[in-house]
């Protein structure tokens, strides 16, 4: 193409030997304008490089290395998830987590729409309802383990609950199941993160337009049916985020289990701590892996069923 | 049948903590009429529509559609059927289910009530886009489909709030004519809430012009333009100048008012010696440069001039009065060389004036 024809077509292109130089110049503007957005993106993904893909890659590798009762060994072995998969104990520990976290998310589920609709629909200023909102979140101000332990002297042998009911005559001799069971893990948990369910479900039920509410009235839905048909599906957005919280976090959870079950009960995340007890690191590297691919199974299960992003 | 499309309101009154939005409001609406509440924000005209619905409680007076009280029935048995402002569509849903919602609650199948939601698509012209979600439609359409789940269940009345407030002026006319012909079809009762003056004169048999939480005056279109009975109702309506004076002869039929502004003639009767006010319409004044009769004479300099298309529309500024505007058709404006500042006289023929009631 010869250089005229370019100068003609695109007038105020500069031709000849200054143009040339111009032209030089403007490529390298154009180059940095072209990085600009890498750099803008640059620091928060360094952020997450370091301290979210690193230390990721680092237990996949470490999960493929050999070792001894003393030594790690650099290796490319599939000892590690072999072991994992050949264990029955693997298998019952999962069923056993993964029942947790489902009958925890049911009743977090449960609690917190509840909680979310009462405080969304039924408390009608807003002062009332920023107010009761941080009375929520009061047990948030102290440790998880301090909120677990103080379960215990309430639901003891010979703790407050039973000592009540006896002296109450309700029943002769204590209830066992109250302390050191399922169920005392379960209440822990939904404790724990009932919040976690009720702050994204209170959030997109105040997106929901009142009027809506009148216009199903309107229609003829009763009280009940109004939850039902519009409430409901409206809320999915919170719902999806909060069963992520909440599932995601009695998957990896091992401190409560540990506490409040009185070692009658196991999780993942206990094995994984029993295995660094025993500086199995390679092996606990595995299982955390596998870990991390359940529970991202389980998040994109939950996505595909619920768009989330309309909330974010 | 007709009765069952009538609404009453007996003395109906809204009471909050501290204020009145309604205070005693007693109306007729005939079946099969349309009928616009007029009135500036906060006058208690979508309080009182809310009561007609069913979504606000009513604190004293009674609510008649048809012959039944219906001040402690829920909406859905009412037999009426609301459209709200912002059309208050479900956004999960798709146009077909938000039309079929009502009936999806009275237990009509699946088939049947998609049948029928497609029926009124139909109607009002929305079939095509059956399968979209709200957030897929325009402003007009989701309006129609609004439209469509309010008539699914063959309502007696049907209550619009500020039903094309929302949509842009060229699309507001298109869809006033929609639910003129809707109206005309269905032969319901129509109630209609607006703060548009030039709404309600176009689409109502019957106008409602309300302030203050009460009915100023009510009657057909017509009557309502041409014979404003009170200032707020000649100002509110448009097209009226509004002028005050004081009562210092009555001659048969005739009442003479002086003002600051000058002497007027106007028909009707009032005491002498009261302070009154009277509207003349504003198309019915003419501009002249200096006139003999001292009499419907009121002297001012012209403000402003503001091209209307047919029209010019002349705001003098003259003693004793606000604003007086006067509406010149092209032909008359083009004979005279008006400019801003000009001293002129406006005039008027004493019929043409009507004495005013306080409010």
């Amino acid at each position: 193409m010869q250089p005229d024809l370019a100068a003609e077509r695109n007038p105020g292109w500069p031709h000849g030997r200054l143009g040339l130089h111009l032209l030089s110049m403007r490529v390298g503007r154009s180059r940095v304008a072209a990085a600009a957005p890498y750099l803008q993106v640059a620091p928060l993904a360094a952020v997450l490089g370091v301290f979210l893909v690193f230390p990721i890659a680092l237990i996949a590798v470490v999960s493929f290395w050999d070792y001894t009762e003393y030594a790690l060994i650099p290796d490319f072995t599939f000892r590690n998830y072999w072991e994992l998969f050949s264990s029955v104990v693997t298998y019952k520990t999962y069923l056993s987590t993964l029942r947790f976290a489902a009958i925890t998310w049911a009743v977090t589920l449960v609690v917190g729409f509840t909680v979310a609709y009462f405080l969304a629909f039924h408390v009608r200023t807003l002062k009332w309802q920023m107010t009761l909102f941080l009375v929520c979140t009061i047990p948030f101000w102290t440790s998880n383990i301090i909120r677990m332990i103080s379960w215990i002297p309430f639901l003891g042998r010979n703790g407050i609950l039973n000592s009540t009911l006896i002296a109450m005559g309700v029943i002769r001799e204590p209830l066992e199941f109250l302390l050191f069971s399922e169920f005392s893990t379960v209440l822990a948990y939904v404790h724990l993160y009932a919040l976690f369910m009720v702050v994204p479900i209170f959030n997109s039920m105040m997106r929901i337009d009142r009027s809506l509410i009148e216009a199903a009235v309107d229609c003829g839905a009763s009280g009940w049916r109004v939850v039902r048909e519009v409430v409901l599906p409206l809320s999915k957005p919170g719902i999806a985020i909060g069963s992520i919280f909440v599932v995601t976090l009695v998957m990896g959870d091992f401190v409560t289990v540990r506490l409040m079950s009185g070692g009658q009960s196991t999780s993942v995340g206990l094995m994984m701590a029993n295995q660094l007890a025993y500086l199995q690191y390679p092996a606990a590297a595995a299982n955390a892996i596998v870990l991390l691919a359940v529970v991202l199974l389980i998040v994109a299960a939950m996505m595909r069923i619920v768009d989330i992003r309309k909330e974010l | 049948m007709a009765d069952e499309r009538t609404v009453e309101l007996a003395a109906v009154t809204k009471r909050y903590e501290t204020t009145i939005a309604v205070d005693n409001v007693s109306l007729r609406i005939p079946g099969g009429t349309y009928c616009c509440l007029l009135g500036p924000s906060g006058c208690g005209k979508t309080t009182t529509l809310r009561m007609i619905a069913g979504h606000e409680t009513v604190s004293d007076g009674d609510i008649l559609i048809g012959r039944e009280i219906v001040n402690d029935l829920p909406p859905s048995r009412r037999r009426t059927a609301m459209m709200f402002q912002n059309y208050a569509l479900f956004p999960h849903l798709s146009a077909l289910d938000n039309v079929a919602f009502s009936l999806k609650m009275r237990g009509v199948g699946k088939t049947e009530r998609r049948k029928r939601a497609y029926d009124l698509l139909q109607l009002v012209r929305m079939e095509a886009y059956a399968d979209r979600l709200p957030s897929q439609l325009s402003g007009g359409q989701q309006q129609r489909v609004a439209l469509a789940r309010a008539l699914v269940t063959e309502p007696n009345v049907l209550l619009l709030d500020e039903p094309l407030s929302a949509l842009d002026p060229f699309l507001r006319v298109t869809m006033r004519e929609e639910l003129k012909r809707l109206q005309t079809k269905l032969g319901i009762t129509f109630i209609h809430v607006t703060h548009s003056q030039e709404e309600a004169l176009a689409l109502s048999d019957m106008v409602v012009v309300m302030e203050g939480g009460r009915v100023q005056q009510y009657g057909p279109a017509r009557e309502i333009f041409e014979a404003p009975r009170s200032p707020f109702v000649a100002r509110f309506i448009g097209g009226h100048n509004v002028v005050t004076g004081r009562v210092v002869a009555q001659t048969d039929d005739v009442t003479v008012l002086h003002s600051e502004a000058g002497e007027f003639h106007v028909p009707g009767t009032a005491p002498v010696g009261a302070q009154v006010a009277f509207a003349i319409r504003t198309d019915k004044v003419r501009l002249t440069a200096g006139a003999d009769p001292d009499v419907n004479l009121l002297r001012g300099r012209i403000a402003n001039i503001e091209y209307h298309g047919a029209t010019f529309q002349i705001r003098l500024e003259a003693e004793g009065v606000d604003d007086f505007i006067v509406t010149l058709p092209e032909n008359r404006f083009d004979k005279g060389e008006l400019r801003i500042g000009d001293a002129v006289a406006a005039f008027w023929a004493a019929k043409d004036a009507r004495l005013l009631h306080a409010a």
